[in-house]
C-alpha cells in the first residue's frame, strides 16, 4: 500500500521538544519517499509566526528548519482558520505559504491520509 | 495485520506505555504482528538499565523486554532522542567519552528511518503518546 503521513503540530514554539520531533519525523519520512503534509493548529500556530526572536530565549528557532522543507519535497501545509482567528493572526504573518482550511475541511484532510502522527 | 507502535510518553512507566504494552500483547495474542515498537522523546528513558523500580510498582522495562523475548520484539530507539538525555549504548559512550553505557540489553539505538521504515512496512502505525 503506498503510504503518506500527515504531521500534526498544535504546541507553542519554545515549549517543548514535540514540534522539533514532529519536523524530524518529516524529514526522516520524506528521506523514505513518504508523501509528507503538515497541519498547525491551535497553539502550533504560533511556530509558523514570522517575528520570533529566539535569541531572546537563548533557544533555537524552527524557523530556518521550517523554511528549508521544500527542499525536501514537504511543500503541503494546512492551517487551521480557527485558530489564525483565535490569536488575530494572518496568513501574512506566517512564514510558510500555507493553504488555509476550516475544521470541516481538516476532517476530511486528516482521511485522505493512512498515517497520521500527532505528537 | 502489521503494526508499529511510536511511544512519545513525558512520564516514564505511566499510563501511556502500560497502555502500550497492553495493546502489544492484546495484538499479539490476537495473531497481529508487531513490526516494530520505536521510542521517541522522552520516552527514551523507559530504556534505561540504571533505573530502580520500587517493589511494589510495575517495571515496564522489564515487561518490554520479557515480551520481546516471547516474540522477537524489534525495540528500537531514537538515537538523537537517547543520546541527548544519557541513554547510551557501548558505542554512543565511547563516541562521547562518557564513563559508561546504560541503554537496557534487548533495546536498539538507531535512527528515525527505522520509524519510517515501520511505517511503510505495517498496516498501522499507532502513537502513545500525551
Amino acid at each position: 500500500m503506498n503510504k503518506n503521513l500527515l504531521l500534526i503540530f498544535r504546541h507553542p514554539p519554545f515549549s517543548g521538544s514535540n514540534n522539533r520531533d514532529t519536523l524530524d519525523i518529516a524529514l526522516a519520512c520524506s528521506a523514505f519517499d513518504i508523501p509528507v503534509s503538515l497541519v498547525f493548529l491551535n497553539d502550533g500556530i504560533l511556530q509558523l509566526h514570522k517575528n520570533q526572536e529566539s535569541h531572546l530565549l537563548q533557544q533555537k528557532s524552527l524557523i530556518n528548519n521550517l523554511n528549508a522543507l521544500a527542499m525536501y519535497d514537504i511543500e503541503d501545509y494546512y492551517v487551521l482558520e480557527d485558530s489564525l482567528a483565535d490569536y488575530q493572526i494572518t496568513t501574512q504573518d506566517l512564514s510558510l505559504n500555507c493553504k488555509v482550511i476550516n475544521g470541516e475541511q481538516l476532517a476530511l484532510l486528516i482521511r485522505t491520509f493512512n498515517t497520521v502522527i500527532n505528537l | 495485520m502489521i503494526f508499529s507502535l511510536l511511544i512519545y510518553s513525558s512520564q516514564n512507566s505511566g499510563q501511556v506505555e502500560q497502555s502500550a504494552l497492553r495493546f502489544t500483547r492484546s495484538a499479539l495474542e490476537q495473531g497481529h504482528v508487531i513490526h516494530r515498537v520505536f521510542f521517541y522523546g522522552e520516552s527514551v528513558s523507559s530504556c534505561s538499565n540504571l533505573k530502580v523500580t520500587p517493589r511494589d510498582e510495575v517495571n515496564i522495562t522489564k515487561q518490554w523486554l520479557t515480551l520481546a523475548q516471547s516474540h522477537e520484539l524489534d525495540l528500537v530507539v531514537c538515537i538523537a532522542a537517547a543520546v541527548r538525555r544519557g541513554i547510551l549504548d557501548d558505542n554512543e559512550a565511547r563516541r562521547h567519552q562518557k564513563t559508561a553505557a546504560n541503554l537496557s540489553t534487548g533495546f536498539q539505538l538507531s535512527g528515525l528511518g527505522q520509524l519510517a521504515d515501520a511505517i511503510l512496512s505495517s498496516d498501522r502505525t499507532i502513537t502513545f503518546g500525551n
